[in-house]
């Protein structure tokens, strides 16, 4: 897919556990894991706000668009 | 009390209701063809053709496997719809199994009522077939109980194809988070 999910940079760079993130955003460990992986279909707004809110973060820190990903892969 | 559970407790009663109706149905078609002088008002329809005191006993029992045809589709259905009942009864209620056990009640349903007014014709064969020439019968009735069958097994068609899409969404918005 040509978006690109940078959440596993993001816990790194904020040095936050997944675990931790999924009981700030009220999401499960295994729901973090796979936008981690981008094996999700899409992301609720209201997740990316607390996402980005826990993070103190914008949406683009953790979402890119890379032309160079086979799109649908 | 929520409404998962309501529907729980409602759903193991259809479900148990389900049960009793086809342990029932065969049963009742039996009893209308062994005390055929009783209960031979069932075959109204025939008219004055019937004859119950010339109907001899391999004809009765032809008549009570013809008759036997829809009713056993309807069984079958039965089964399909305590299936469903049971799903709800663990509250599962969007999965694709869902939409696939109505999909069935509704087509046995459907062929069933399909299959009535032909069962009921080849059963006014076999009990007029001893009567004197001229006096035997071929009775094709189709009547408003059957149009309503039909209809609602066409209902449960269509709820069961909204069902079936219903299932693609909850999937879809499965795979968001």
């Amino acid at each position: 897919m040509s978006i690109v999910v940078n959440l596993d940079k993001m816990l790194v760079e904020k040095k936050m556990s997944s675990k931790e993130l999924a009981q700030h955003v009220g999401i499960t460990e295994q729901n973090i894991s796979l936008l981690k992986t981008g094996r999700v279909r899409g992301i609720r707004f209201t997740t990316l706000e607390k996402i980005c809110e826990t993070l103190k973060c914008q949406p683009g820190d953790i979402l890119a668009y890379n032309a160079n990903e086979i799109p649908g892969g | 009390m929520t409404n998962t559970h309501k529907i729980q407790r409602v759903s193991a009663l259809m479900s148990a209701l389900c049960v009793l109706i086809v342990i029932l149905l065969p049963l009742l078609l039996l009893w209308i063809w062994v005390d055929f002088e009783r209960t031979n008002g069932t075959l109204e329809y025939i008219g004055n053709a019937l004859r119950p005191e010339t109907i001899a006993l391999p004809y009765r029992i032809l008549g009570f496997i013809i008759s036997m045809v829809p009713v056993a589709l309807l069984m079958w259905g039965l089964l399909h719809l305590r299936a469903l009942f049971e799903l709800f009864r663990k509250a599962v209620f969007f999965s694709e199994a869902n939409a696939r056990l109505l999909h069935k009640f509704a087509m046995m349903l459907f062929f069933s009522t399909l299959a009535s007014p032909i069962a009921r014709a080849l059963v006014s064969v076999a009990v007029t077939i001893n009567n004197p020439p001229g006096q035997r019968a071929v009775v094709v009735n189709i009547g408003s109980g059957d149009l309503n069958s039909l209809f609602v097994a066409t209902v449960f068609l269509a709820v069961a194809w909204v069902m079936r899409e219903a299932h693609a969404l909850a999937q879809e918005n499965a795979e968001f988070v």
